[in-house]
């Protein structure tokens, strides 16, 4: 069998492409089937208790966007309909510069923001530098650490903020990331609070002594967890748009790895 | 539309490399350098007029920010004269120390000690008491592989085998992660690539391609 044709990188590359691209241009509409831990996050989400505070921290960066952006927006969207329906309040910050401007993008592109109340219902306290420092400060000294929101308005004239001090104002953490998320835990898991992540979905394994362990309550795993939360809160968006690509480009890897092996395993055996 | 159309070229450039190597190749990435810094270094002065000057100039002069802002200036001291460069050492000092303390206090509860409790390999769901003893084993055997001051012969041996296939199966799924995470990248810019106005652009990247395929005669 003589598959030296395959052999050739480009020929590879020009494939995945034309993997890529078919399902785009013409969608197959493959079943989503949704997994339990996607299930676990959004109902840990949806059972929010009324006139609770939800504090979200957007750790991603501009690369990893198409990655874990569908989970982002799609937590975003669920806790904006709990800020409309159970009057929860959400604070929102970003641990990078990036994760800021990602965070203003999501609040003025994805989510209907009209009857809410900036300030009152929601905050975007932008980026508080500091790295992990900064985690710790959020929910030990929130006053001294959060100084003003992202426009620059002192926390002080920032009615929900007035009276915020720490953990104890807050009733659920989340955040999400790009890779390792042993700082998160070494400064919130001892709160005993419930703990959302969505975190791409290379990193989970890393993640798994966390997962298991209970310490990070629910998870969304990469772009397929976005598309399956986003159908659960019925609300299609990219991640679902994506996940047709995502199916085709695995069968495509499944058969590459397969046919590899059995052309090395003949060749082999033709040595023999 | 226009950024549409930006993100396609850009796009195509970046991906022009899987070819062969190019001038457009090349700018692509010293632009993706280039706007990454000057972003990062738009969005720090951004941060420190909002959190540090505007302070000042409102003659509010010690914040936990302009302190921390303060403690970044002096480490610039370490560019000067040597006579005044020792300054540099103390913001480094507070890092390292603060950094230190941060993350001891931290590491106990979550990296050890609620890593070394376990609950009972029997669990009420059959499935999870059959992980439970697969986690076990998998731990175990694959501890035997990496036991080096022994020969691999006999129950050893076997156990150093059988921890090599759990270990073939972890970076499995490893790569299912990675091959995910990779063509994510790939699929986002695909989505927006494959639509008009973006999708123009790439037909006029596949005419450059192909007459340069037919220039040379042939990829093959």
């Amino acid at each position: 069998m003589n598959l030296s044709i395959i052999n050739q990188d480009r020929v590879i590359f020009l494939l995945v492409f034309i993997t890529i691209a078919i399902p785009m241009i013409a969608p197959l509409g493959l079943p989503i089937p949704v997994g339990p831990t996607t299930t676990k996050y959004f109902s840990t989400v949806e059972n929010v208790p009324e006139g609770s505070t939800v504090v979200w921290c957007t750790g991603i960066g501009l690369s990893i966007w198409y990655n874990t952006g569908p989970g982002e927006i799609a937590t975003f969207k669920h806790i904006f309909r709990l800020v409309r329906e159970k009057d929860v309040k959400f604070i929102v910050f970003s641990e990078s510069a990036q994760g800021a401007s990602i965070v203003r993008r999501i609040l003025d592109e994805y989510i209907d923001l009209s009857g809410l109340t900036y300030g009152e219902d929601y905050v975007d306290l932008g980026w508080i530098p500091g790295g992990e420092a900064a985690l710790a400060g959020v929910v030990t000294d929130f006053q001294s650490t959060v100084e003003t929101d992202h426009e620059g308005t002192p926390a002080g004239e920032i009615p929900m903020l007035r009276d915020v001090k720490g953990a104890n104002d807050f009733d659920v953490l989340g955040f999400s990331s790009g890779g390792m998320i042993d700082r998160f835990m070494r400064q919130w898991e001892p709160l005993k609070k419930p703990i959302l992540l969505n975190i791409i979905a290379i990193s989970v394994p890393l993640c798994m002594p966390y997962i298991e362990k209970g310490m990070v309550t629910a998870y969304l795993n990469g772009q397929r967890g976005g598309a399956e939360y986003e159908k659960l809160l019925s609300q299609p968006g990219m991640g679902t748009s994506f996940i047709d690509a995502q199916s085709m480009i695995h069968l495509y890897m499944v058969a590459m790895i397969l046919a590899v092996s059995i052309w090395s395993f003949s060749r082999r055996m033709n040595r023999r | 539309m226009i950024e549409e159309i930006l993100l396609a070229v850009l796009a195509v450039m970046a991906w022009s490399i899987l070819y062969k190597q190019n001038p457009l190749f090349r700018v692509a990435e010293s632009m993706t350098v280039g706007l990454t810094l000057a972003f990062v270094v738009y969005t720090g002065i951004d941060v420190l007029g909002k959190r540090v000057f505007t302070p000042w100039s409102q003659g509010v002069w010690l914040t936990p920010t302009t302190m921390a802002a303060l403690l970044g200036f002096m480490s610039w001291t370490r560019l000067g004269p040597r006579s005044i460069s020792w300054i540099s050492r103390w913001p480094l000092a507070c890092l390292a120390g603060i950094g230190t303390g941060l993350a001891v206090k931290g590491v106990v509860g979550p990296q050890i000690l609620r890593q070394l409790t376990t609950k009972s390999l029997i669990a009420s769901d059959p499935l999870t008491s059959v992980n439970n003893v697969i986690i076990v084993a998998a731990t175990i055997t694959t501890l035997c592989h990496f036991t080096f001051s022994y020969r691999h012969d006999g129950v050893l041996g076997a156990s150093a085998r059988i921890g090599r296939v759990f270990m073939m199966l972890a970076f499995g799924t490893m790569l299912g992660g990675f091959v995910m995470t990779a063509m994510g990248y790939l699929i986002g810019h695909m989505f927006v690539v494959v639509k008009p106005p973006a999708v123009y652009v790439v037909a006029v990247a596949l005419a450059v391609l192909g007459a340069d395929v037919i220039r040379s005669r042939g990829i093959m």
